[in-house]
Parts: C-alpha cells; structure tokens; sequence
C-alpha cells in the first residue's frame, strides 16, 4: 500500500473529499513528479500539481460519470484554480465494486 | 469575435473535437496523448486544437466548458469529459456509441 502524499494539498484535497463525500474508499496519489519534464512545468517546481484520486462513495449513486467528475471539480475549485494542474479521477459507488 | 464565441461556434459544428496540449502528432503530456489513443482505437476521427499557444485560448475553453483541465472532448456539440472518462466509456463501449449516434442524427 503506498503511503499516503503529506503535502499541504493532498491534506487540503483529503480533507474536503472526505467531508463532503464521506467515502468508503479515498486514496490520493501525488503524480507531479511523472508531470516534471512537460513544457508548462519547466522552471517551476514539479510539487502537488498532478494529483490522482481514487474514491468509493455513495454519494456517486444515479451520477452519471461526468456528473460525478464534475462534482469533485467543483469541491475542489480552490485547488484547481491554484497549484493543481491536472486531477486524474476514478470515481464510484459502493454497489460498483460489490462492497 | 471572442474568443469564446469562437470555440462555441467550432464546438457546435459536431463531431468529435478535442482540445489538446501539443499538437496530434506531438502532444506533450500524457492525458492529451491517451486520449489519443483511446479515440484512435475507436476509430473515432476527430479535429484536434491545441492550447499551449494562446493561454487566452486555454481560458476561453475552459470559462465555456467549465471544465478545469485538458484534454477536453467534445462530441456533437457536448462535453463528454477528459482522457479519464474517454477511457472508461471506451472500455465499456459507449464512447463508440455516443460518436456514432451523433453520425446517426445527423442523416
């Protein structure tokens, strides 16, 4: 199991999703690092920019996929409109994966 | 024209469009590339914009689609999403689908 990112904005992304969707399953990755050769990142640091999240909840029921995308845009408007440039998103249900 | 108005009008058009960073042969990061990809292996031809050039541009798109990140695809005028859910509609064979019923309404 890889050990969850201690970043200020993995804290602050971990904090909102699990407020506001009380998942089951949360796991936040921090990509930036695969992200450091492309053209927009050259001269910055490659740090909390590129952020994967993988999240089971109930709250995804009846949504469909870019519903549920959209949802977790907009909790984390913040963030996107700051430091993070990319959010690679896998959302789903409970029912979704039987558990 | 605005900005906006202009993607609007490209985007109304129909079809399959994409806006990417980097070009179709050469994008430069990795969600543009797999959506490549995917719409590739779907045999899903596209028109395909890049944003790196003109960071208005890249504003414009997303203050329309408000969507924050690229890649984004367009299909008969709707947002479908990213490279994320272009791979997961395509591994459940809707994306195929939603490209050719489009195609269909257009008879």
């Amino acid at each position: 199991m890889a050990q969850a990112p201690t970043g200020p904005i993995a804290r602050t992304i971990f904090t909102k999703l699990t407020n506001y969707f009380k998942p089951v399953q949360l796991k936040i990755i921090d990509e930036s690092s695969q992200h450091a050769s492309h053209v927009a990142m050259r001269g910055q640091q490659s740090i909390e920019t590129h952020f994967k999240v993988e999240m089971v909840s109930e709250k995804f029921e009846g949504m469909n996929i870019i519903t549920r995308h959209r949802q977790v845009y907009g909790i984390l408007d913040e963030e996107l409109k700051t430091s993070v440039h990319a959010l690679s998103l896998k959302l789903k249900t409970p029912s979704e994966l039987n558990l | 024209m605005s900005l906006e108005k202009q993607i609007k009008n490209e985007i109304e058009k129909g079809g399959c469009v994409v806006f990417i960073k980097g070009s179709y042969e050469n994008a430069t990061c990795k969600f543009s590339k797999s959506i490549i990809e995917t719409l590739n292996q779907q045999g899903i031809t596209c028109r395909y914009f890049d944003v790196l050039p003109n960071l208005e541009f890249k504003q414009a798109l997303k203050n329309y689609s408000n969507w924050p990140t690229i890649p984004q695809l367009f299909i008969n005028g709707k947002l479908i999403g990213g490279c994320d859910i272009a791979s997961e509609l395509a591994s459940n064979g809707q994306l195929k689908n939603i490209f050719l019923n489009q195609n269909q309404n257009q008879k």
